[in-house]
């Protein structure tokens, strides 16, 4: 269907006496218009009466999501499992370096030091 | 459908279509500016009397917000609506009893303009609604839609419910008979057998 239009404010010369005169387009819109704003009007307030209404059925809703994300919120920043002490053996040198020779068990030396236990231990059992 | 209906842009249509479906006061009032004048011309072609195509533009428009949501989204605004127009004209026209010459008198306006003037436009339009009046509805109806909207004949057939080449038969024959009548204001016949043929 070709797009390519006539000019309609003109067309050919016997349309013009069809056309409405001035009065008679002004009488017609106001007519038109007034008959329209009821209907209208009708119209605003169905559409706030839908919007409330999905509003009212949304809301328990989005409470409920709310809640729902609130939750897993809560558990994602929960605490968090203690975290595991995890010696090097840098550190382990260190404590042994801070008892006195005297204090550590005559098993116990630097190059056979393999368990972190056995160092705490020979620290308590000292003194 | 896109470009523009009648030598205007129709793109906004959809668009103004939901804001009337949503109350908007001012998108109905663009429609209302838009579509009132051809309307009148083509509701005062099929009925014959100034106060009875008034009457149906009038209600053609309160019928067409009320039906609005009808209107699939997307859809062009103009067949749409001259379809209701066409149906509130003929309805009226068959429901209701309607005014003839005598017993309306002409337009307010005539107090207005000048007489002379008035008078003149009188007259010619009592010619071409008497011309008019010679046709059968279906041609009256084409010629309107496509003298005076602008419609091309593939529009006029999905406003009318016929065939495209339905649409350019009528066209064709009510151009000759009003040419036979009105002379040359009426353009030859073989002038509408083209959509785009400047009138």
């Amino acid at each position: 269907m070709t797009m390519e239009r006539r000019n309609r404010t003109t067309g050919p010369g016997w349309t013009g006496p069809l056309r409405p005169d001035e009065l008679t387009r002004a009488r017609l819109r106001r007519a038109i218009l007034d008959e329209a704003g009821p209907l209208l009007a009708a119209r605003r307030a169905s559409w706030w009466e839908v919007a409330a209404g999905w509003a009212s059925l949304l809301t328990p809703a989005a409470a409920a999501a709310a809640l729902l994300l609130f939750g897993v919120g809560l558990r994602g920043t929960g605490p968090e499992a203690p975290p595991r002490i995890v010696a090097e053996a840098g550190d382990m040198f260190d404590v042994v370096s801070w008892v006195s020779s005297a204090e550590v068990p005559a098993a116990l030396t630097r190059d056979t030091l393999a368990d972190l236990d056995l160092v705490f231990a020979a620290i308590h059992e000292g003194p | 459908m896109g470009g523009g209906r009648g030598g205007r842009d129709t793109r906004d249509e959809p668009r103004l279509v939901r804001r009337v479906q949503e109350g908007d006061e001012r998108a109905f009032g663009l429609l209302v500016e838009r579509y009132m004048e051809p309307a009148y011309g083509t509701a005062l072609a099929l009925l014959g009397v100034p106060q009875d195509a008034e009457d149906a533009v009038q209600n053609a428009f309160i019928r067409a917000l009320e039906r609005i949501d009808q209107l699939q989204p997307g859809s062009p605004f103009g067949p749409w609506f001259y379809r209701v127009l066409r149906s509130t004209a003929l309805n009226l026209r068959r429901h209701e009893k309607l005014r003839t010459h005598e017993e309306i008198p002409e337009s307010a306006a005539g107090g207005l303009t000048d007489p002379a003037r008035h008078l003149e436009r009188e007259l010619t339009r009592e010619k071409v609604l008497a011309a008019l009046a010679e046709l059968p509805e279906m041609q009256r109806l084409a010629v309107a839609l496509f003298d005076l909207e602008g419609y091309s004949h593939g529009e006029v057939a999905e406003i009318l419910g016929i065939a495209e080449g339905t649409s350019r038969a009528h066209v064709h024959h009510g151009r000759r008979a009003l040419r036979k009548r009105l002379g040359e204001a009426v353009p030859a016949p073989e002038e509408a057998e083209t959509d785009g043929a400047e009138a």
